[in-house]
């Protein structure tokens, strides 16, 4: 069959630019008229148009292919820096949680009253007296860390005075007798109130602190050994740290 | 022109709307945005295979707008590129049946750029099942419709690179070649249908 006499063949020839004016026009005419040949021309300029984008697609594909060693592709990380910086930080973050939380898990399991009470106790110094020539047997005792001693002079006492409230309170502590030496500190401590002296305030409230801290009571030592720490004319304040305060407040968790 | 340096936007539309300008014009979409546009994707559960694809589709959309005189140039052409990525790529993953609910609810805000390119996001199946029927034409078809539609050359021209005997044949292999296609999509007016709204062919 020879195509170039078929109607489809014009209307090709039409869509294409290749009839002269007369021809369109006398196409045109029967175009109008005609249901099928406008079905077919219309079809025929939808397959046109298709075979374009698809030249078009074929072009987008070779320059595509040539172009595809030099294409820069993101970073893996997503966009760019930002959540990379986002996931080191986070990632720093947790590392120095896990350290925080495994000194104090640390801390927690080594820390006790009597290692506490080891860093911080200093054996009390009594002061010479140049000179005195009655020191009382008390005294004598004590410096010669006979504790027993002082105790059985102690209980002979019928006014002790503070000195001999406070050494014997001592003598009870370096004895394991702490419940007594609790009572007589808080004994020294209302008595120096009620006499608005301060002569052995300093004292008693280390020592009714330390001997808290031995019975397992770091509930009450905590108060009095922070009062010391706040206070820096406090005879004792170079002996308790903020570090101490903090193992103390651990004991106070284990409790 | 193969070069990549545009200074405008104005400069990059008009190189794209003549064959004499288009390598170079869409090397230059390429080097400028294909790095952003790939970075959706693969920020979307996509694979880099699929960025290379969209994009490819992206390019194809955009510059068949362009020579149609569908782009009014009221975003810039990065600002349309992007929104035709996303709509593409949002289309393909539904298609793929992977929506979820941060797509769903981009869906429901587009914005006119978006609306534009609706009907050939919505063409997508339709220009892929029309390939599938010219790739089925056969080599000397492909070669004889792409040589006289998109490359426009001459019938004399494309004799050179045949092996017929005048132009006569030749124009008459155009027209064959041309029909089994055009039956094809007569045969089914549904993919016609879709294709022609995709093509917005006039």
């Amino acid at each position: 069959m020879n195509e170039n006499s078929t109607p489809g063949f014009l209307l090709l020839q039409y869509l294409d630019g290749e009839l002269s004016p007369e021809e369109m026009a006398r196409l045109e005419q029967e175009i109008s008229r005609d249901s099928v040949k406008r079905d077919t021309l219309e079809g025929l300029s939808l397959a046109r148009q298709a075979v374009r984008s698809w030249g078009l697609q074929n072009k987008i594909a070779s320059i595509h292919q040539e172009l595809s060693a030099e294409l820069t592709w993101p970073a893996k990380e997503s966009s760019g820096s930002r959540s990379s910086f986002r996931l080191y930080f986070l990632r720093a973050v947790a590392a120095l949680l896990i350290l925080m939380f495994g000194t104090l898990a640390y801390q927690y399991s080594q820390v006790s009253s009597q290692k506490i009470y080891g860093e911080i106790y200093t054996a009390y110094e009594l002061p010479l007296s140049r000179g005195a020539a009655n020191i009382s047997d008390m005294i004598k005792r004590f410096r010669e860390k006979d504790y027993a001693a002082v105790i059985t002079l102690f209980a002979r006492e019928r006014q002790a005075s503070l000195q001999e409230d406070f050494l014997a309170a001592q003598a009870y502590q370096q004895t394991g007798g702490y419940q007594q030496a609790i009572s007589l500190y808080r004994e020294i401590l209302q008595k120096d109130r009620d006499q608005h002296s301060s002569q052995y305030a300093d004292d008693a409230q280390f020592y009714l602190a330390l001997c808290y801290l031995q019975l397992k009571e770091p509930d009450l030592a905590l108060p009095l050994f922070t009062a010391i720490h706040q206070d820096p004319e406090h005879l004792y304040h170079d002996r308790v740290s903020a570090w101490q305060l903090q193992q103390i407040r651990l004991l106070l968790w284990k409790k | 022109m193969d070069s990549a340096h545009f200074t405008d936007d104005t400069e990059l539309l008009a190189a794209l709307r003549t064959n004499h300008g288009l390598d170079g014009a869409v090397k230059s979409l390429y080097r400028a945005h294909f790095e952003s546009l790939s970075t959706y994707i693969l920020q979307n559960s996509g694979s880099r295979q699929d960025a290379e694809d969209i994009f490819q589709e992206v390019l194809l959309t955009f510059i068949e707008l362009v020579q149609l005189g569908k782009f009014r140039q009221e975003s810039s052409i990065r600002t349309f590129l992007y929104a035709l990525n996303r709509n593409i790529w949002l289309n393909e993953l539904k298609r793929r049946d992977r929506a979820n609910s941060r797509e769903k609810r981009f869906e429901m805000t587009r914005d006119d750029v978006e609306k534009d390119v609706s009907h050939a996001i919505a063409g997508r199946e339709a220009r892929k099942e029309v390939l599938e029927i010219l790739g089925n034409l056969g080599e000397t078809c492909s070669k004889i419709l792409l040589a006289f539609y998109y490359e426009n050359l001459s019938i004399r021209e494309i004799l050179k690179t045949l092996n017929y005997e005048n132009e006569q044949v030749v124009r008459n292999k155009k027209y064959k070649c041309l029909k089994q296609l055009a039956d094809r999509l007569q045969a089914d007016p549904r993919l016609a249908q879709t294709l022609k709204i995709a093509l917005k062919y006039e």
